[in-house]
């Protein structure tokens, strides 16, 4: 192995290329686990993003990397020797899944969940993993945001969040019911991503609302996204929400071109004064560098899009939770209980009212996409709040109950309180690699977001 | 104000009832069981709202 690195420190490269200079021999995969521990022991205790760190079978894998680079005709997979870390509602084998839960405070898995398997036949190495709100629901994390001590990181991705943007892991696995990876992606000032509903499996991962829950990933660019995706995707027979759409190349070289953009006008309208103000010059920056910005809606008013949204997440959660509820009440966290007890009431006719609205919802979202290539819009209403709460899903939910791919981008910093602002990009169904395309030319227009004040 | 459409005071007051039938009034009465309750009201009254004809769109799948 040869000692000359990149001049980047190794904890700030991203998955993509660190995945590069393992391939080419330029870096070792126990070094680069062995700085992400130690950067991990150092600054983690400022944020709390992980759950539990695996360092000892983490460094035992980089060893099993290292020795496949020693041999030339093994082919290496995408993420070769790269490190990620898994929201811990992500079964992994051998190692403690809690999803928050007391009770399940030493469940041990014995199979990895189909996500991560996939991640690891790509090469990428399991360091930890990381905090999740209970039960991937709203209840306030222990996790701080790496950027105020005082915000929310958001939720329920929050260790996701936080940890890649203090630089502990350069990507990591989240899920999104409402808005659970994107909002904590724009809180924390780094890149998070939901593929298409059905794109990525979900065997092995806590369910909380089936037909709404997605897996996602943060990353600190929206190439890692593409390698990620190209990873993970594809059918699983044995996830009944899996589909079987063909996989294209997520991953390209080429320069994209400007795109087609739809400025959301009922998004911005939703969003604070100074949050819509910055996304109206996000888009006249980026019509300015030749993308076409045309005023769009998501086709439905905002709040029946999200009142649909809250009638099926509130009816399946209930059915999902119900009974361990009854098994285990002084052990779930007082708004996920409140949640679930008030979804057993809900009748079960309003619910699949809100099942049928949700295709008229995707039918206009769809109408609306049909002149653009992406919409783009605020991903949060305001930058992160107190801790007392993770945030409103209001601006990330309407894609998560279409169930189509959307792309939060870091997009600056709000002076006066020293926070990141984020903009959202979406679009149609099984269009990641457009959306990725998008995401990549967007973010090629942006000022390069600096790192958290708490991890310096 | 949806706060204050009749409608939405009906669909809060069932709501209540049945809380108040399953949890009793003392869980009924405490502020997280009650934010839920209105969120919950809010939302079935305004799905509620919105017509459908028995022909119209199938409740599944959900991601055709």
């Amino acid at each position: 192995m040869t000692d000359t690195h990149a001049p980047t420190a190794l904890h700030e490269l991203t998955a993509h290329e660190a995945a590069k200079l393992i391939a080419e021999r330029q870096l070792s995969p126990v070094e680069l686990v062995n700085e992400l521990l130690q950067r991990s022991a150092r600054v983690d205790p400022q944020v709390r993003a992980w759950e539990t760190l695996d360092a000892d079978r983490a460094l035992a894998a980089a060893r099993s990397a290292e020795e496949l680079l020693g041999q030339t005709d093994t082919p290496l997979g995408a993420l070769h020797g790269v490190p990620f870390g898994a929201k811990d509602i992500f079964d992994t084998a051998a190692l403690r899944t809690s999803a928050g839960f007391g009770p399940y405070a030493q469940r041990i898995p014995v199979a990895d969940c189909e996500p991560v398997a996939r991640l690891k036949r790509a090469g990428a190495i399991l360091l930890g993993k990381m905090v999740t709100t209970q039960f991937a629901y709203a209840d306030p994390p222990r996790t701080r945001n790496p950027w105020s001590a005082e915000r929310t990181p958001g939720g329920s991705s929050s260790g996701s969040a936080a940890g890649v943007a203090m630089r502990e892991v350069p990507l990591a696995l989240g899920s999104q019911t409402a808005g659970s990876v994107l909002r904590p992606a724009a809180y924390n000032g780094v890149v998070g991503f939901k593929p298409t509903y059905g794109r990525v499996s979900k065997r092995g991962v806590f369910p909380l609302a089936w037909s709404l829950d997605h897996v996602g990933v943060l990353a600190r660019g929206v190439e890692d996204c593409g390698v990620f995706l190209s990873a993970v995707a594809g059918y699983d027979p044995a996830d009944p929400t899996s589909v079987s759409e063909p996989v294209p190349s997520f991953v390209t070289e080429s320069e994209p071109p400007p795109p087609r953009l739809g400025l959301v006008s009922d998004a911005l309208e939703s969003a604070v004064p100074r949050v819509a103000d910055h996304v109206r010059s996000v888009a006249r920056q980026f019509e300015s560098a030749g993308a076409r910005v045309v005023e769009v809606t998501l086709g439905e008013p905002l709040d029946l899009i999200l009142a649909v949204h809250h009638a099926i997440m509130q009816s399946e959660t209930a059915a999902a939770h119900w009974q361990l509820l009854e098994q285990y009440p002084g052990a779930y966290a007082p708004r996920l209980r409140a949640y679930v007890e008030v979804g057993r009431l809900l009748p079960s006719a309003i619910y699949l009212h809100a099942q049928r609205l949700r295709r008229r919802v995707r039918a206009a979202m769809a109408r609306s996409l049909e002149t653009v290539d992406a919409l783009l819009l605020p991903t949060a209403i305001d930058v992160a709040p107190g801790r007392d709460t993770t945030g409103a899903p209001s601006l990330q939910a309407p894609f998560s109950l279409t169930g189509f791919p959307s792309l939060s981008l870091p997009s600056g910093v709000l002076e006066e309180e020293g926070l990141p602002l984020a903009v959202q990009l979406a679009t149609a169904p099984w269009q990641e690699a457009r959306l990725l395309s998008v995401g990549r030319w967007c973010e090629a227009q942006l000022p390069p977001m600096p790192a958290p004040p708490l991890s310096l | 104000m949806e706060d204050n459409d009749p409608a939405r005071g009906a669909v809060l007051e069932q709501l209540e009832q049945a809380a108040l039938e399953t949890y009793g009034e003392e869980r009924t009465a405490e502020a997280t069981l009650r934010a839920a309750l209105e969120l919950a009201a809010t939302a079935v009254w305004r799905v509620a709202q919105e017509r459908l004809e028995p022909l119209g769109p199938e409740p599944l799948p959900t991601h055709d």
